[in-house]
């Protein structure tokens, strides 16, 4: 498959002026908080000195891009890098730090007994010590996975925390030609490299939700006439299908055990949350209203809900005790009548939903009690957020026009991203694949 | 109703990394903040799901349409509803789906939802009217089959429907 790849990385320094106008003012009953946000963080600043040799050079690229998108690096750039040490030994270490670089990475590649081997070191300029040091073997295609397992270590490294570059994200390929339509879904590194087709249908197919162990991917296809959930093991491409109820089916979403799947059915007109257990097959309504109950995504610790619902005030996020008809909480309240699709970070401390701003659907990030919210994205029709295994980034579908691309960005808003699209198809409902080891 | 308006200085330009992958592309700054919107006529629109009109009623008029983000049936649609009723119970034979469809606006799976609403909206109306209800059956294909492609509000309200299918 033919993957066009584009990466943009927009320096600047913003100012957001925030006007506020009211022509209504009589009708404002709501408070406004006004934020001005600089989209200033920390950021370490990483010198990465380019490896000599060819047979390498890509490597620190990726790296460097792959740290830049994070939002917690900025990489020296390289154009005003004067020396170019490529060990320890080699550093002087006052030249690095009139810029203000904290850290280095150099590199330099070896020949051993088993062919090439790139040997690397992360060297802390301020404390002037080596942080670490790896070598990898070379093997052929290896350039990507060594960038993208070398960028996890200094992630964990500096910032402290694992990093998500050797994920997968999930996502769904449509081709619209004349009236003829085709749906892939296509699982690929994360940053849109190594793609593969998993399943191709005529069939509209959306909501893909991996399993939390990896294994499985449950996704919403109409390949049958209308919506039915399958659950796909990606090992085998074993498929499982899960019907309840005439009306539709939809929004999986794994247990933390991966043995039962979170769902939304419509029995009798009514449209819930019910939860199906894969291992007994039983099925337990979660909700009971007349109204839309959908999209449910579970806290990481298994003990509360989120969902979309139109019960009040327009179509909202509610919240709800993962137990069968507890009493939701509406989250969601302020100028937007429409709030939906939340997803917790994996992590449990924040949240993504899709929200209506002035007619412009784009992506918002906040904490769970809605005091802190961020627009992340510029689009007019951005959704299906996705966050990454360390919550970091996420990543999203934009469409612009007719066509729809996979946005990769940091959840605090800043502006480099990382956009993935083909030609001639749409690509929607990525969902971001756990860290497994 | 508030506002808000964003104005956003940029101060210094930009930088590109090419990733020499197959078929890579990339994007300069003026094209990454002028997003394309693309004009769709109704002329190039198409439909996606076209069903047999040979039937006198399964025409244009057995499609009902609704505003934004909403499942009500306007009571200007109470003379097909009247019309179709009779034809149902007049013919019990005769069974239809009523399938329910949502403009693209929102989220996808929120949108299957409200299709379903709305083709049961319609069910209940029916219902009401006398029709029996092993004589019909809603279906929702959410925004995955438009009836016109397009981002202006005329084509975004052709999507907003369901059709009374026999």
């Amino acid at each position: 498959m033919f993957l066009a790849h584009k990466k943009n990385y927009l320096y600047f320094t913003f100012l957001q002026v925030l006007i506020l106008f009211s022509p209504y003012q009589s009708k404002a009953l709501e408070p406004l908080t006004i934020k001005i946000d600089e989209g200033t963080i920390r950021a370490l600043s990483l010198g990465i000195v380019p490896i000599k040799e060819t047979i390498f050079k890509n490597v620190f690229d990726i790296v460097g891009d792959n740290l830049k998108l994070s939002g917690n690096f900025n990489i020296f750039n390289q154009d005003e890098i004067l020396s170019t040490p490529t060990k320890f030994e080699d550093v002087n270490f006052k030249s690095w730090r009139i810029f203000g670089v904290e850290n280095i990475l150099v590199g330099e590649l070896k020949s051993g007994n088993n062919g090439y081997e790139l040997a690397v070191e992360l060297i802390d300029i301020l404390r002037q010590t080596r942080i670490f040091k790896k070598e990898y073997r070379l093997r052929e295609n290896s350039e990507r996975a060594i960038a993208h397992n070398l960028s996890d270590a200094i992630y964990k490294q500096l910032i402290g925390k694992a990093g998500c570059y050797n994920t997968k994200i999930a996502y769904v390929a449509v081709s619209n030609v004349g009236s003829s339509r085709s749906y892939s879904i296509i699982i690929s590194d994360y940053d849109g490299y190594n793609s593969q087709e998993i399943l191709n249908s005529r069939h509209p197919i959306l909501s893909l939700a991996w399993s939390r162990s990896a294994k499985k991917l449950a996704y919403v296809s109409f390949e049958l006439g209308r919506s039915l959930i399958y659950v796909q093991d990606l090992r085998n491409g074993e498929r499982k299908k899960i019907t309840y109820g005439d009306g539709i089916m939809g929004a999986p979403e794994f247990s933390l055990d991966d043995n039962s799947i979170i769902f939304t059915a419509s029995i009798s007109g009514n449209i819930d949350l019910y939860k199906y257990n894969l291992i007994e097959n039983r099925f337990t309504r979660l909700t009971e209203s007349e109204a839309i109950e959908t999209e449910a995504s579970l806290s990481p610790d298994g003990s509360k809900i989120f969902f979309t619902s139109n019960r009040s005030g327009g179509t909202q996020i509610f919240r709800m005790n993962n137990k069968p008809f507890s009493a939701p909480e509406r989250i969601t309240f302020g100028l937007s009548r429409f709030n939906a699709n939340p997803v917790y970070s994996p992590s449990g401390e924040k949240f993504s939903y899709v929200t209506n701003v002035n007619g412009a659907y784009q992506i918002v990030v906040s904490d769970l009690e809605q005091q802190y919210q961020r627009l992340i994205s510029k689009g007019k029709f951005d959704e299906s957020p996705s966050f990454s295994s360390n919550g970091d980034m996420i990543v999203f579908s934009s469409k612009s026009g007719i066509r729809s691309e996979l946005i990769i960005k940091s959840t605090q808003g800043l502006d480099a991203e990382t956009k993935i699209s083909l030609p001639n198809r749409s690509l929607i409902e990525p969902s971001w694949g756990p860290a497994v080891e | 109703m508030q506002f808000f308006l964003w104005i956003i200085i940029f101060l210094t330009g930009c930088s590109n990394t090419d990733i020499s992958g197959t078929g890579a592309n990339v994007q300069d700054k003026s094209s990454l903040y002028q997003p394309k919107v693309s004009q769709y006529s109704s002329e190039n629109g198409y439909r996606a799901n076209g069903f047999a009109t040979g039937n006198e009623i399964g025409s244009l008029e057995s499609v009902i349409y609704f505003e934004y983000d909403s499942a009500i049936v306007s009571s200007e649609y109470d003379e097909i509803l009247v019309r179709v009723s009779t034809h149902l119970i007049n013919n019990p034979q005769v069974k239809i789906v009523l399938e329910g469809h949502t403009d693209e606006r929102g989220t996808r799976e929120y949108n299957l939802a409200l299709g379903e609403e709305r083709a049961n909206s319609v069910l209940k109306q029916l219902s009401i009217l006398g029709v029996s209800m092993q004589q019909m059956k809603s279906l929702s294909f959410g925004e995955e089959n438009p009836s016109a492609l397009g981002i202006e509000n005329d084509i975004l309200a052709l999507n907003r429907r369901v059709e009374i299918i026999y």
